[in-house]
């Protein structure tokens, strides 16, 4: 069995995205800065008091499992906190009215704002293209409301008044609970993170991003928060085998699997499907949006990743077994093939070390 | 206490008849406070006095009996008719509750009381004769006899001030830390003795302090039990030993609760008859209570009998860890212990040594050799004042003639030699500890032959470029810790004292888990400290570091390398 860890690792450097290394961080305050800037006067056009929101990072970005994105549109979460009761403020009845009031504030500032269901989208462009975008969650905080629970205000304009709800949501307790199993354990933290972002990778390249056709990242990390074990090639210096422990979860995932028969227009049909349910409120089903078609696609490709790493996992070829890796519909060119030369060399190991033993 | 406190307790007892027609005590020295009343026993009404301390009600009361109360000649009825009802050891008690505490004690010495009258309770003579027979001896012997199920012939040696009983002289100079000529010059007289061991269940009600001791007679109906046993062999045998104008005699009296008690008669005969012979009603008896220094009796158990005593265990490093490792091994008995070192106790070390500075410039072996003969008796200690290569070459040590051999040295280099001879070539044993600098931790592993997993597995990397680092590292590996004191010469890397107890903790336990046999595979233990300093001084931790301790422990079986040369070919078990 070839040891391809070395390559894993060049690999999650190379599809990792850095908090430092983006642009968003700083689109991200620029974003914060207009809206402390525009909010009052788009209040007072309104006759509306002037709240003044805070705000706090959200996502992969905070969780620290991004990863840049193939077709270069990246993204960031941020939640943006209005101090409103979801009850009796100003926007109780209708949480859209809020979100038109950030659309208002952020207006002219691209030429791309729009109200999405779960947020405010700026989407930033070049050259005609979309490059990249920030999701604005917009939240009446538990400060404001009797039972101290944020709410997120959901729906969009043409929505009917059934689809304008304010919704219990606790994204800051979400990545406490997913990383509360290794509150002590750096090593298997960090594989943790490694494995979400090579699923995440697979995703990228095996689905198109539009619609529901794709598995979202917060299914795939909730999936990896239930099926994921640390895996060590040495289990007393921790060095991480990360080929073995992405294809515990990917095998995980295919086994997790289940048919269920139902009734569609008086025919029965059987599918298969697959439940990544939030730890955290509003524990909903994040899979739950993704048709039954593309469901049976998401198993295909899965099966697919399982015989690839498997493959890999007995190959004892380094060389070979990167390629594998490195093939499209697994982790794609980004996984590095080494040449035969450098997995020939032999390291010769030292005469002389320091230790750090003593009696 | 003072006297207005005392009456309150005293109004709190009159509100029920526990301590009839109390009183307190006039003119009690100092602030010890007395009451008397009176207590009903099964329908009788007896006088009693309670004394409480100074530090009443944070401790007991003491009940007494009024002399010649007919209930004085019972059990744990003690010296000036101390009632015996309850061992300071293991209570606790509510001071604020004062008066409960004494209705309490009370309770508990009525109990005793009733049980003596009817007799319940006269076993409890046995595990209590020594106290009384303290009470009417004037003089002692020091026992070093292993107290067996059968009567048996000893010697005494003795000088004007001490006597020794012991099976010979030999068992004197080891408890002593003395050579046999040594101890034949300093207790010159050596006298045959006997001790009789009397039958289990055997009650024999002890002489009183405040009365005339035993007659002959008394005494022989007393232990006539231990003489029907005898045959008639070792009956002439016993009796005869000292055919001379005086002797000393000792009997063991089974304990209910385990063991025996024991007790010292001499005599004096003028006309030479043995007191048990014939004629022997002449002589002049005196009890003589016996001191308990005897190996069974003081040696620590450990939860298997004494058999850490009959281990022979080979320690190779006695600084700061191996310090502590033989201390508490000997603690815990056991007893025969070869301790080899070719290091000087020096100033550098004296603060984390257990030795401190009381030996400097002098050969850590031999340091550690004079200390625990100095603070345990029957320690068997062999210092060896070389390196354990040196040793072996002179043939002063065999790795196959211990049970167990332990390595304290902080030295990979020739900790993996050592591991190959235990393991691979001696077939014993072997246990490995060390520390880490800057208290980050410290390690434990023992290896036992014929099973994988030894010392050099943990320099057996799969990744040849780590085949010279510690699997188990806590620090990262490649860097440097030793720092000079004094310019070149001896490094030290900086750790403390507390580092090398708490690893010399998980080697002691270590290492009687495998000489009781309790662990036959081998293990890592591993503890994790504060890594703030080493952080602080721009150093790297190892990520086993980072892990949790339920995870290190959860892996300590998993440490074998399947690239060990050693034991890489060994199957897994
Ligand atoms: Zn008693
Ligand atoms: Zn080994």
């Amino acid at each position: 069995m070839a040891n391809v860890q070395k390559q894993f690792d060049q690999y999650h450097n190379q599809i990792k995205l850095r908090q430092e290394e983006t642009i968003l961080a700083e689109k991200r305050d620029i974003i914060r800065k207009k809206l402390k800037e525009n909010l009052p006067k788009v209040f007072e056009d309104h006759d509306e008091e002037n709240l003044v929101p805070e705000f706090c990072d959200q996502g992969s970005y905070e969780m620290g499992t991004g990863i840049k994105p193939l077709d270069g549109e990246y993204d960031i979460d941020q939640g943006v906190y209005f101090p409103t009761s979801k009850d009796n403020g100003t926007y109780a009845k209708d949480p859209v009215l809020l979100k038109e009031r950030v659309h208002e504030a952020l207006e002219g500032h691209t030429k791309d704002v729009c109200i999405r269901r779960p947020c405010v989208t700026v989407f930033y462009q070049k050259d005609g293209e979309r490059v990249f975008h920030v999701d604005l969650a917009i939240y009446s905080d538990s400060s404001s409301n009797t039972d101290n629970t944020d709410y997120l205000a959901m729906g969009k304009r043409n929505s009917g008044d059934d689809y304008r709800e304010w919704q219990r949501s606790n994204p800051t307790v979400l990545k406490d609970t997913f990383f509360r199993r290794f509150s002590n354990d750096e090593p298997a933290r960090k594989q943790f993170r490694r494995v979400i972002r090579y699923m995440k990778r697979w995703k990228d390249l095996n689905f198109s991003s539009d619609g529901n056709n794709a598995p979202r990242g917060i299914g795939l990390t909730i999936s990896a928060h239930e099926g994921f074990m640390p895996k060590y090639s040495d289990p007393i210096t921790y060095k991480p085998d990360d080929l073995e422990a992405l294809l515990g979860l990917v095998n995980y995932m295919v086994n997790s699997f289940f048919s269920i028969t139902r009734n569609e227009n008086g025919n029965l049909i059987t599918v298969r499907r697959l439940t990544a349910y939030l730890p955290v409120e509003p524990n909903t089903d994040i899979y739950a949006r993704m048709s039954d078609s593309q469901m049976q696609s998401f198993e295909d490709k899965l099966k697919n990743l399982k015989t690839a790493l498997e493959k890999a996992t007995s190959e004892v070829d380094t060389v070979e077994a990167c390629k594998i890796l490195a093939s499209d519909k697994v982790l794609g060119d980004c996984f590095p093939i080494p040449t035969k030369e450098a997995t020939a060399v032999v390291t010769k190991s030292a005469a002389v070390a320091s230790s750090s033993n003593a009696g | 206490m003072q006297k207005h406190e005392a009456l309150i307790i005293l109004d709190l007892l009159k509100t029920d008849d526990s301590l009839q027609e109390s009183e307190l005590v006039p003119n009690v020295e100092g602030n010890t406070i007395a009451i008397s009343g009176k207590v009903s026993i099964e329908g009788h009404k007896i006088k009693i006095l309670l004394v409480l301390d100074p530090d009443f009600p944070r401790s007991l009361p003491y009940i007494f009996l009024q002399n010649g109360s007919e209930y004085e000649d019972l059990p744990h009825v003690l010296k000036e008719n101390m009632v015996c009802y309850q061992t300071t050891e293991g209570i606790i008690l509510d001071e604020k509750q004062p008066a409960e505490i004494i209705r309490w004690a009370i309770q508990k010495a009525v109990i005793v009381l009733a049980d003596g009258k009817k007799g319940a309770n006269w076993g409890d003579y046995a595990d209590e004769f020594e106290v009384y027979w303290g009470y009417v001896s004037s003089s002692s012997i020091i026992n070093l006899v292993n107290t067996t199920a059968k009567s048996h012939e000893v010697k005494l040696f003795k000088n004007g001030q001490k006597s020794y009983l012991a099976q010979s002289v030999g068992d004197v100079a080891r408890y002593l830390h003395l050579d046999i000529d040594k101890v034949r010059q300093k207790f010159p007289i050596e006298e045959r003795s006997a001790i009789f061991v009397l039958p289990v269940g055997t009650v024999i009600r002890p002489p009183r302090f405040d009365q005339p001791f035993w007659l002959v007679d008394e005494l022989k109906r007393v232990i006539q039990p231990a003489l029907d046993t005898l045959s008639v062999k070792q009956y002439k045998q016993y009796i005869k030993l000292n055919n001379s104008m005086s002797g000393t005699m000792v009997f063991a009296l089974p304990r209910p609760s385990g063991g025996f008690s024991l007790f010292g008669v001499s005599y004096v005969s003028p006309e030479g008859n043995h007191p048990f012979s014939e004629r022997g009603n002449s002589a002049k008896i005196q009890p003589i209570k016996v001191l308990r220094e005897e190996a069974s009796y003081i040696l620590p158990r450990g939860g298997s009998k004494t058999a850490h005593s009959s281990k022979r265990v080979l320690l190779v490093g006695s600084g700061a860890v191996g310090g502590y490792v033989a201390h508490e091994l000997v603690r815990a008995g056991v007893m025969n212990l070869t301790v080899v070192d070719s290091d000087k106790m020096s100033l550098e070390n004296t603060f984390r040594h257990v030795l401190g500075n009381a030996y400097q410039g002098r050969p850590k072996a031999s340091s550690m050799r004079d200390e625990l003969n100095r603070k345990f008796p029957y320690a068997d200690i062999v210092a060896i004042d070389t390196s354990i290569e040196q040793a072996v070459n002179d043939g002063l040590v065999r790795f196959s003639t211990f049970d167990l051999v332990i390595s304290a040295l902080g030295k990979p280099t020739t900790e993996i030699w050592l591991n190959e001879q235990a393991v691979k070539y001696a077939k014993v044993p072997i246990l490995f500890g060390w520390v880490e600098p800057l208290g980050i931790g410290g390690h434990a592993l023992l290896a036992q032959p014929g099973i994988k997993g030894c010392f050099k597995c943990l320099y057996s990397s799969i990744d040849p470029e780590d085949a010279m680092a510690n699997r188990a590292a806590f620090a990262g590996k490649n860097q440097w810790f030793g720092k000079s004191l004094s310019g070149c010469g001896q490094l030290h890397t900086p750790y403390g004292s507390l580092d090398a107890s708490r690893t010399a903790n998980l080697m002691t336990q270590l290492a009687l888990d495998s000489l009781t046999g309790k662990e036959t595979k081998g293990m890592l233990l591993s503890w994790k400290g504060d890594s703030a300093e080493f952080l602080k001084q721009k150093y790297v931790l190892s990520e086993r570091f980072k892990t949790s301790e339920e995870q290190l422990y959860h892996t300590r079986y998993l440490f074998a390398s399947s690239a060990c040369p050693i034991c890489g070919r060994l199957p897994n078990i």
